[in-house]
């Protein structure tokens, strides 16, 4: 590619600076780092099992057991997961997929169906 | 090739122009009221457009923002003339220029941008406030540009250059995330 000419160049310095742009932090609904933890839920809900608290923020390839807490505190704020506990125990409590997390999941089943199509 | 170059060259300086233009125009009709002295803001949302058009464009963005500022001091501040027009207009189109330069050297941004991180864009914001502000408050001083103060006006400038440019970024990438958005569900 003729990078000599000002337009073109021009234009790849825009696309490095719109990538830029979108890093910057602090408008962020979903980072990766919660959507890591959120991944892990979602896999341990597909194998048909919900995780409980203490394993979410036991995972310490992702971060520290506080981190991961804070980390879980956002994702059940936004709604993407939910909270509950079985029968009387409120002791133990499990992760479960919330109704936006289904919807997400769709969405994308349907855009890696429409990537396999083509 | 040759030719083509210094065609499409004078094309980005002349689009870079007009919509800094643009830009101070449009700051005058929403952001008057956060004017300090004329030509210095506690909130200039031009800011945005320098940074944005001398990372993009480089010396051809400078340039262009070097014109643009002739014709804006010429419509708009009556006070400059001659040599302080010619500085205060350099001040406004080279101090970016010159704080990417600086980072350049410094290995902070590449020349292409390649690998350019949010911090990264962050400090160019914040080295080129310092820069604007201080070109045109030692220009003005030197000059004596009457009813600056150059330790009372850099603040305010520095500042307001700061904020712009910040209010320019987010409000990009604000609308990069809403247009993300549409075609993911809400989260």
């Amino acid at each position: 590619m003729d990078t000599h000419s000002p337009f073109k160049s021009a234009y790849l310095r825009f696309l490095q600076l719109v990538a830029a742009v979108d890093e910057m932090s602090g408008l962020d609904d979903f980072d990766a780092n919660e959507k890591a933890l959120f991944d892990s839920l979602c896999l341990r809900w597909s194998q048909g099992q919900a995780m409980t608290v203490r394993e979410a923020i036991s995972q310490t390839s992702l971060g520290s057991a506080a981190t991961l807490h804070k980390r879980l505190k956002r994702l059940i704020a936004k709604q993407l997961i939910v909270a509950t506990h079985e029968g009387q125990d409120k002791r133990t409590k499990y992760l479960a997929p919330s109704e936006k997390e289904q919807a997400y999941i769709d969405w994308l089943s349907s855009k890696m169906q429409l990537v396999e199509a083509n | 090739m040759k030719q083509r170059e210094a065609i499409e060259g004078a094309i980005l300086i002349a689009i870079t122009a007009i919509f800094y233009w643009l830009g101070y125009e449009l700051q005058g009709l929403m952001f008057q009221f956060t004017e300090h002295i004329p030509g210095v803001n506690w909130f200039y949302l031009p800011a945005g457009l320098r940074v944005l058009f001398v990372l993009v464009a480089g010396i051809y963005g400078a340039v262009g923002i070097f014109a643009a500022t002739i014709v804006i001091d010429l419509m708009h501040m009556q006070d400059l003339s001659g040599v302080l027009l010619l500085l205060t207009a350099a001040a406004s189109g080279f101090g970016a220029w010159v704080a990417l330069w600086l980072l350049r050297w410094r290995g902070v941004i590449a020349e292409g941008l390649q690998g350019l991180t949010a911090t990264g864009l962050l400090q160019f914001s914040c080295v080129y406030a310092a820069f604007n502000a201080l070109f045109h408050q030692v220009s003005w001083w030197v000059f004596k540009r009457e009813g600056s103060l150059l330790t009372v006006d850099i603040w305010p400038m520095f500042v307001g250059d700061l904020l712009g440019a910040l209010a320019f970024l987010y409000g990009w990438k604000l609308l990069l995330t809403a247009s993300k958005s549409k075609g993911l569900p809400q989260i």
